[in-house]
C-alpha cells in the first residue's frame, strides 16, 4: 500500500508530506524531491508518546531534548521535529485538519528552521529590489493588513507570520497566502466566503498571493509597528541594546531560546542580523487603521535618507 | 552570602569562561549568567569587558581607561571600582 504523498517548496527546502499542504499551492510530484542539492524535510503521521519525562518543557506545550522539539496541542495533535529534518504529526482522530495544519506550518516549521541554524522572525517579508524587508509586531499589531496592503499595490510578498533569516542575512520566502482577519479582507474588497479559513469556526481566511520572486534576498531593513495614543506615525531607528530587545521580543516563539547552546546561536543571529540591516520602530496611531499611510512611511523611510519620518496620519 | 570582590593591588579580575557578547551598533550586547538575562555595555564599560579577556588588577584597568579617555586614574578608579562591583555582583566575572 502506497501512502499519498505531496511535494513542496518552501523557504528553500522540499517538503516531503503525508499530510496535505493545501496552503502551499500546488503538488510538484515526487521530482521536486529529485533535483540535485534539494535540502528534503520529511513531513509523516506516526504514533507519538508525548513529552518524555526527562525534557525540558516550555511554555505553550513545547518541549525539547537534544536535537528533538515537541509540541503537544491538546484536542489537536502532538508533533515531533528532529534535527531540522523530519517532522512527525500525531493528530487525534477527530481534529479539525485545518488546525492541524495550522500549528505544522506555524510553530512546528518555526521550531524546524531554528534546529536549522536560522533567526526566525515573527513578521512579513517584502521585496524590494534585490533585497527585502521584514516588518515585525505582535499579533493584533497589524503586520498581515500591512502585507496585504503591500501585496495591493504590487510588491512581492515573500512570507507571513513566519521569516526564517540565514546566517549569512538572507531572508527565506515562505508559503504564498496570508492570514487575514475577515474585515481586512473585506477592506480589501475581497469576498470571503471565496477564501479557506485558517482554522474551523475562526474568522480569519487564507489569501493566496501572486509573487514573482521565491528566492532568498539579503534583510536590509527590519520595522517593528507598535501603536501609542497619539495622532502622528514616526520610524525611528534602533540602536545597540534596544536593536536586540526588539529582535528578541519578535523572534517566533522565542519560548524555545532557551539553554545555553540555542541562547548563545540566537544572540550570534541577531548581531548578524544587525550588522546588516537598518531596524527601526513605526509609531502608529491607536485609533485609526493605518495600513495604506503605514505602507506610505515605510516605502518613503526605504526610499529617501536617513532620518526620522514625520507624517500625520 | 555575596563576597564582596577585593580590590587590592594584588587581586586580579577576569571575565567568566562561557560569556557570549555580541556587538551590535557599537554596543555589545552579552549573555547573563542566568537564563534569559541579557546586558548592554558600551563605551567605558564596553572597553573595560574588552580589557577584561584576560586577568587585570584594578589599577591596571584604570591606567587603561585613563589612557584611552584622556583622564586621570584617580578620576576614573571610584567608577571602575564600582563597575567591577557590578559584574561580579551578575556573576559576569571572577576574582583571581
Amino acid at each position: 500500500m502506497t501512502i499519498d504523498r505531496s511535494f513542496h517548496h518552501c523557504y528553500g527546502l522540499v517538503l516531503d508530506s503525508e499530510l496535505p499542504l493545501l496552503d502551499l499551492g500546488p503538488d510538484l510530484g515526487p521530482a521536486a524531491a529529485q533535483t540535485p542539492g534539494a535540502e528534503i524535510v520529511t513531513i509523516r503521521r506516526g504514533a507519538l508518546d508525548g513529552r518524555p519525562a526527562s525534557a525540558d518543557p516550555l511554555p505553550l506545550g513545547l518541549w525539547r531534548e537534544g536535537d528533538r522539539l515537541g509540541l503537544d496541542v491538546p484536542g489537536t495533535a502532538s508533533y515531533l521535529v528532529r534535527g531540522g529534518r523530519e517532522i512527525v504529526v500525531d493528530a487525534e482522530a477527530d481534529a479539525d485538519p485545518r488546525t492541524v495544519r495550522l500549528f505544522l506550518l506555524g510553530t512546528v516549521m518555526g521550531g524546524l528552521m531554528m534546529q536549522r541554524g536560522h533567526l526566525v522572525l515573527h513578521g512579513n517579508a517584502f521585496r524590494v529590489g534585490d533585497a527585502c524587508a521584514v516588518v515585525v509586531g505582535r499579533s493584533g499589531a497589524g503586520k498581515s493588513t500591512l502585507a496585504a496592503e503591500l501585496q495591493r499595490r504590487g510588491l512581492d510578498v515573500l512570507a507571513d507570520d513566519v521569516v526564517p533569516v540565514d546566517r549569512d542575512g538572507n531572508a527565506l520566502p515562505g508559503y504564498p497566502r496570508i492570514k487575514l482577519w475577515e474585515d481586512a479582507v473585506t477592506r480589501l474588497g475581497v469576498d470571503p466566503a471565496g477564501l479557506e479559513r485558517v482554522a474551523q469556526a475562526v474568522d480569519k481566511f487564507q489569501l493566496p498571493i501572486e509573487r514573482t520572486w521565491t528566492e532568498p534576498l539579503p534583510l536590509r531593513w527590519v520595522y517593528v509597528l507598535e501603536r501609542h495614543e497619539g495622532d502622528d506615525l514616526t520610524i525611528t531607528r534602533a540602536g545597540g541594546m534596544e536593536t536586540f530587545g526588539l529582535l528578541h521580543e519578535h523572534t517566533y516563539r522565542n519560548e524555545l531560546v532557551h539553554g545555553d547552546a540555542v541562547v548563545r546561536e540566537h544572540l550570534d543571529l541577531c548581531g548578524r542580523v544587525a550588522a546588516r540591516s537598518r531596524i527601526s520602530r513605526v509609531t502608529r496611531p491607536a485609533r485609526l487603521m493605518t495600513a495604506e499611510a503605514t505602507a506610505d512611511a515605510i516605502l518613503s523611510d526605504i526610499a529617501g535618507p536617513a532620518g526620522t519620518v514625520q507624517e500625520s496620519a | 552570602m555575596t563576597e564582596q570582590p577585593d580590590h587590592s593591588s594584588a587581586t586580579t579580575f577576569v571575565r567568566r569562561p562561557g560569556l557570549h557578547a555580541v556587538e551590535m551598533d557599537g554596543e555589545l550586547v552579552m549573555m547573563g549568567h542566568e537564563q534569559g538575562e541579557y546586558y548592554g555595555l558600551k563605551d567605558v564599560a564596553a572597553s573595560l569587558w574588552e580589557h577584561l579577556a584576560e586577568p587585570r588588577t584594578a589599577e591596571e584597568l584604570c591606567a587603561l581607561v585613563a589612557d584611552e579617555y584622556d583622564v586621570t586614574a584617580d578620576a576614573c578608579r571610584a567608577d571602575v571600582v564600582a563597575f567591577l562591583d557590578e559584574l561580579a555582583g551578575k556573576d559576569l566575572i571572577e576574582r583571581r
